[in-house]
């Protein structure tokens, strides 16, 4: 073939231009540390990692929803406890005050403690996280528990039966609240046949100011179905904390799993990247040195 | 007649023909570095010979040659090849407009990456999901807002820019006719100063290549292909209507209407369609491509409006009103803007199902769990959007592909052309060489027949 002057120059320009494209792609893909930068340098893997974007960020948020349903979940089980224990308390004081030998003043003291453990249900069931009211229901931004101005009720229900549910996967929901009126029975939320708590409490103290005995035992009946319900329920907030956990621990898995398929899939293999980066450094000097050697060649050399 | 004058003709014969042949050579050196220029060989025929002195029967005896003449300059070119880089440059201006639109439309719609419409939906469902976790919390509510009005734009934004590269096509489609017009004309020129030269039997190689090269040109802007009629006229054809026949150029017109560019031809004033080359790459781009993406962003933009719409709709705010828009589109040049309760006041967020429950994110719930429901032919929002992106990404890609293919086979084509038609400086010298050489000998015949004439002037002339 003959070889003319053009045909070197556009070789060599076309040759060095392909090597030093080369080695562009692969100095961006060792900064970036990503295999491909624009869709169209893969657009399926492209498409692959936008869904596995989308899935991570989508992870991500379940993640804050479990981080909320577990404050919230904790913040409830440490009401709920408070209230089974002030009931369980409130048996104690009705089973003392069944003792034939107290006098009067004694039993007013008893009844003075039952007045005090219903302020502390009072309180514990307006419990609140700041600016939420835990028992309140959906209408969580105003006090559920409100003394009645006309009894009874004594204390009656501003809240609603309202769940909060918190997504912690597709479709996949846990209730992060429990409502004053099923966990303390009132407007007979939970048990038609019983009254609510304080009222249980009121009669109590009423019964023990009396020294009536079976009004004071039919009190203790009424609290025993209270502790056990509360304790029910605190046994499912138990659970639901359990699953809160689980939901968690899986969505951190998948997020991670991710992050290893995103790594995976536009991630650059950085051994690789520096083994090609050398390999293309050396395809392009290559190049440049064939170039500079068939540039330098000349007949004008050897004619005089 | 033959005499020893005849030695000296023959010398200066050999003078004056390496002289020239010399100066082809030296033509060819100064122009190794022309684009398009053609490699020209002085070619030498012997002066047909004459009878032997002293017998005029031309047919006894051998000839005597009577020197040499430089006869013509051959003009080294495999024509064969041109229809072939013509095709391929057509090709390349076609492909290479149409990568280049569309790598805009790559980066509009994913300006880094991992930055795309897609992880805008993302963080805006999320914004929902936040709301639905808290519906009562401001906080919440005014990522919303703000996440919504970023969207918005990014779709609004992602609009224009793809508006504005038909624009800038536009443009750039003007420019080329331009450029089309302006090779018609001297195309028409150079052929007429050919067709003089042809009718002289002179060889006007130089104008020849410059023609070739505007042709050139012309099938890569336009993917035109010139032809010589029987009456050795050049004539292009485009769309069916001559651009350049003979020394006739019919120069294009374009007039911008609202669709766009309209090109129009002046031979018949008829508008004139171009499929191939660079501009016909550019209006590939700005007619079928773009106009493509742009549909399915405002498929995706409306769906998007419509179904929050219809959900928020039902919803109800924390100020207890329902019955409200969430997004509302359609304002002046294709805005999509928020509701203007909602951009006075997040409370208009209508994340519950019923009044007077600032805890029920119940609406807001089923808003952020639209991300994974099929609610566009079959496919969910984003896995809509992540389509568009990857059919962005392979259109740029086979573009690209193709584009690459066309530029290796040219530069085979290239390789070719220049084999046989290319200068090489080494060749150049060694012929030079010969030439000057061949020029020193016949000074040296030319001074052997001065001596012998002497001898005869000198020793015959004294005896």
């Amino acid at each position: 073939m003959r070889v003319s002057d053009r045909m070197i120059t556009s070789n060599m320009v076309y040759r060095i231009n392909r090597a030093s494209e080369r080695l562009f792609r692969v100095q961006e893909q060792a900064a970036s540390g990503l295999r491909f930068s624009l869709p169209s340098q893969d657009p399926a893997g492209a498409v692959r990692a936008a869904s596995l974007r989308s899935s991570a960020a989508e992870v991500e948020r379940y993640i804050r929803n479990t981080d909320i349903a577990d404050s919230r979940l904790r913040l409830t089980e440490v009401s709920v406890a408070q209230i089974g224990d002030a009931l369980r308390q409130a048996r104690t004081v009705a089973l003392s005050g069944i003792n034939d030998g107290l006098d009067q003043t004694a039993r007013m003291a008893l009844a003075e403690e039952i007045g005090q453990i219903s302020q502390e249900i009072l309180l514990a069931g307006n419990a609140h996280d700041g600016t939420r009211y835990l028992f309140a229901g959906q209408k969580l931004l105003a006090p559920p528990l409100v003394t009645n101005a006309a009894p009874p009720p004594p204390i009656s229900y501003q809240g609603d039966q309202g769940d909060l549910p918190l997504q912690t996967g597709r479709r996949m929901t846990v209730v992060s609240n429990v409502n004053a009126a099923e966990l303390l029975n009132l407007n007979s939320a939970a048990d038609p046949a019983l009254e609510d708590v304080f009222t249980t409490l009121g009669d109590l103290e009423g019964a023990l100011r009396a020294g009536d005995h079976a009004a004071i035992d039919a009190a203790i009946r009424s609290l025993d179905v209270h502790f056990a319900r509360v304790t029910g329920i605190r046994g499912e907030i138990g659970a639901r904390l359990q699953r809160v956990q689980f939901d968690r621990s899986r969505l951190e898995e998948t997020a991670s799993m991710c992050t290893v398929l995103l790594g995976e899939t536009e991630g650059a293999d950085l051994t690789q990247v520096i083994a090609d980066l050398k390999q293309e450094e050396v395809a392009y000097q290559a190049a440049a040195a064939a170039a500079a050697l068939l540039g330098r060649a000349s007949l004008l050399d050897y004619i005089r | 007649m033959s005499g020893l004058y005849n030695t000296i003709n023959i010398g200066i014969s050999g003078l004056i023909a390496h002289r020239q042949a010399l100066d082809v050579r030296a033509h060819n050196i100064a122009n190794v570095s022309t684009e398009g220029y053609r490699r020209q060989e002085a070619i030498l025929h012997a002066v047909p010979g004459l009878p032997p002195a002293g017998n005029m029967n031309a047919l006894l005896g051998g000839q005597w040659g009577a020197g040499v003449w430089a006869a013509t300059t051959r003009h080294s070119h495999e024509s064969f090849l041109d229809l072939q880089q013509r095709i391929t440059d057509a090709a390349i201006g076609r492909w290479g407009s149409i990568a280049t639109t569309l790598k805009q439309v790559e980066t509009i719609l994913q300006p880094t990456p991992g930055e795309d419409l897609s992880a805008q939906l993302d963080r805006f469902w999320n914004a929902w999901e936040a709301v639905a976790a808290q519906p009562e919390d401001m906080g919440a509510r005014y990522a919303l807002r703000e996440q919504a009005t970023s969207l918005a734009n990014s779709f609004h934004q992602a609009e224009l820019r793809l508006q504005s590269i038909r624009t800038s096509s536009d443009v750039a489609i003007s420019g080329r006719v331009e450029e089309v017009n302006r090779i018609a004309v001297e195309v028409a020129d150079l052929n007429r100063v050919v067709a003089v030269a042809m009718a002289e039997k002179r060889a006007p190689n130089d104008d020849l290549d410059r023609r070739d090269m505007l042709l050139n040109r012309l099938a890569e802007l336009t993917g035109a292909m010139p032809f010589t009629s029987e009456d050795g006229n050049l004539i292009v054809y485009l769309d069916g209507r001559p651009i350049i026949q003979g020394s006739s150029a019919f120069p294009l017109s374009f007039t911008t209407t609202a669709g766009g560019v309209e090109i129009h031809s002046a031979y018949d004033g008829q508008p004139v369609t171009i499929g191939n080359g660079e501009i016909g790459g550019l209006l590939n781009a700005r007619d079928v491509c773009v106009p493509g993406y742009l549909d399915q962003l405002n498929t995706l933009a409306a769906t998007l409006i419509g179904e929050v719409n219809a959900l928020h709709q039902a919803g109800c705010g924390l100020d207890n009103i329902t019955g409200r828009d969430f997004f509302v589109a359609g304002g002046q040049g294709g805005t999509i803007t928020l509701d203007p309760a909602i951009e006075a006041d997040v409370r208009a967020i209508a994340a519950a199902a019923g009044p007077d429950t600032p805890g029920d994110g119940g609406i807001a719930l089923q808003i952020a769990n639209l991300r994974a429901s099929p609610v566009l032919t079959g496919r969910s929002l984003n896995d809509f959007a992540h389509a568009l992106l990857g059919q962005v990404g392979g259109d740029v890609q086979s573009a690209e592909g193709a584009l690459a293919a066309y530029q290796a086979s040219r530069e085979q084509l290239n390789i070719q052309q220049q084999s046989v038609s290319g200068v090489s400086t080494d060749e150049e010298l060694a012929d030079l060489i010969q030439c000057q050489r061949a020029y020193e000998a016949s000074a040296r015949v030319i001074q052997v027949g001065d001596e012998m004439l002497r001898t005869v002037i000198e020793r015959l002339g004294v005896s």
